[in-house]
C-alpha cells in the first residue's frame, strides 16, 4: 500500500464518512419521506431532506470533528465530490418527483394489471437507485447495500399489496438502526481527548 | 579480491523520513492537503506526545507545516506536507525502491 500513496489517500477517502452520521441523515430522510408518504399529504415527506441539508455542518463540526480530526483533501477531489453531491440533489428530487407523478398517475389512470401491482413499490425501487448511484458516486459501498434493503421492502410490498409508505419506512428504519449502531460505537470509541 | 559492498545508498537514505512514525505521518500528509492533530493520531494510531515530538522533527526539517488555530473554543493544530517535504518523499520512495530491487 505505502509504495503509491495514491492508493493510502483513496483509503483514508473511503473512510471520511464511517462515523455513522450520513447513515443516520440518510435513515431520517427515508423514514421521514416513508411517514410522509403514509400521511393525508403524501408530498409532504419530501419536505425532510431539505430541511436535513443545513444541519450536516453543524452536526459534523461539533459531534464528529472533535472525535474523528479534520482532514482536507485535494482540491480535484474535493471539487469531484461537490459536484457528485449536486448530481445525487438532483437525482434525488427528480427520483422523488418522478415516483409521486407515475404513482398518482397510474392510480388516476387504467394501466395493466401488472404494472398497477408494481407501482406502489416504485418510489422505493427509484430511491434505492439513488442510494446505488451515492453508494458509486461516494465511493461507500454500504450504502448500496441500504438501497439493497430498499428493494427487498419495495418486494414486501407488492407480495403484500402494501401503499408505497410502508416500503420507504421500512428500509429508513433499518438505515436508521444500522446508523444509529454505527454512530454510537463511533462516540464510544473515539473520546474527545485534548490535544497539544 | 572482490570490491567492498557499497551500502552508501542504504546508509544515506532520507533518516527524517526513515523512521516508522515519521514515514506513517508523511505518507498520510502526502495525498491529502490537510489534516489536524486528532486525525492524524487516530489514522497512526500514535500517541499524543509521540506524535508531537514527531511533527516536531518534520517541521524543523522543513517537512511539515503546523498552523494553530481555534475550531470554535477548541484549540486545533493543522498539518500539511511542504513542496520541500512532497520531493523528500518522493525522493525516499526512489532511494528505497533501488535499494529494494538490487
Amino acid at each position: 500500500m505505502l509504495t503509491n500513496p495514491e492508493t493510502l489517500e483513496r483509503s483514508l477517502y473511503r473512510t471520511r464518512l464511517d462515523d455513522g452520521l450520513l447513515d443516520l441523515f440518510v435513515g431520517v430522510a427515508v423514514t421521514g419521506i416513508g411517514l410522509g408518504w403514509l400521511s393525508p399529504v403524501a408530498t409532504l415527506g419530501a419536505l425532510v431532506p431539505p430541511l436535513l441539508i443545513p444541519f450536516w455542518g453543524p452536526l459534523r463540526r461539533r459531534w464528529v470533528e472533535p472525535r474523528a480530526g479534520l482532514v482536507r483533501f485535494s482540491e480535484d477531489r474535493e471539487r469531484s465530490e461537490r459536484l457528485g453531491y449536486g448530481a445525487l440533489v438532483g437525482v434525488g428530487i427528480g427520483t422523488f418527483a418522478l415516483a409521486v407523478a407515475t404513482y398518482f398517475w397510474t392510480v388516476s389512470v387504467g394501466t395493466s394489471e401488472v404494472f398497477r401491482t408494481l407501482v406502489p413499490a416504485l418510489p422505493s425501487f427509484l430511491v434505492a437507485l439513488a442510494g446505488g448511484l451515492a453508494a458509486a458516486v461516494l465511493a461507500i459501498p454500504r450504502l448500496g447495500l441500504y438501497a439493497l434493503a430498499l428493494v427487498g421492502f419495495g418486494g414486501l410490498t407488492v407480495l403484500l399489496g402494501l401503499e408505497p409508505g410502508w416500503p420507504l419506512l421500512g428500509g429508513g428504519l433499518v438505515v436508521l438502526i444500522a446508523g444509529s449502531i454505527r454512530f454510537s460505537r463511533f462516540l464510544r470509541d473515539n473520546p474527545i481527548e485534548k490535544t497539544p | 579480491m572482490t570490491a567492498p559492498l557499497d551500502l552508501s545508498a542504504i546508509l544515506d537514505v532520507d533518516r527524517v523520513i526513515h523512521e516508522p512514525a515519521r514515514l506513517a505521518v508523511m505518507a498520510t500528509l502526502y495525498g491529502i492537503r490537510e489534516a489536524d492533530f486528532v486525525y492524524l493520531r487516530r489514522v497512526t494510531g500514535l500517541t499524543a506526545g509521540n506524535l508531537s515530538s514527531h511533527l516536531s522533527r518534520l517541521e524543523t526539517a522543513g517537512y511539515v507545516a503546523q498552523t494553530k488555530r481555534f475550531a470554535g473554543k477548541r484549540p486545533q493544530t493543522l498539518c500539511a506536507i511542504t513542496p520541500a517535504g512532497r520531493t523528500a518523499f518522493d525522493g525516499w520512495r526512489t532511494a528505497l525502491s533501488e535499494i529494494v530491487e538490487r
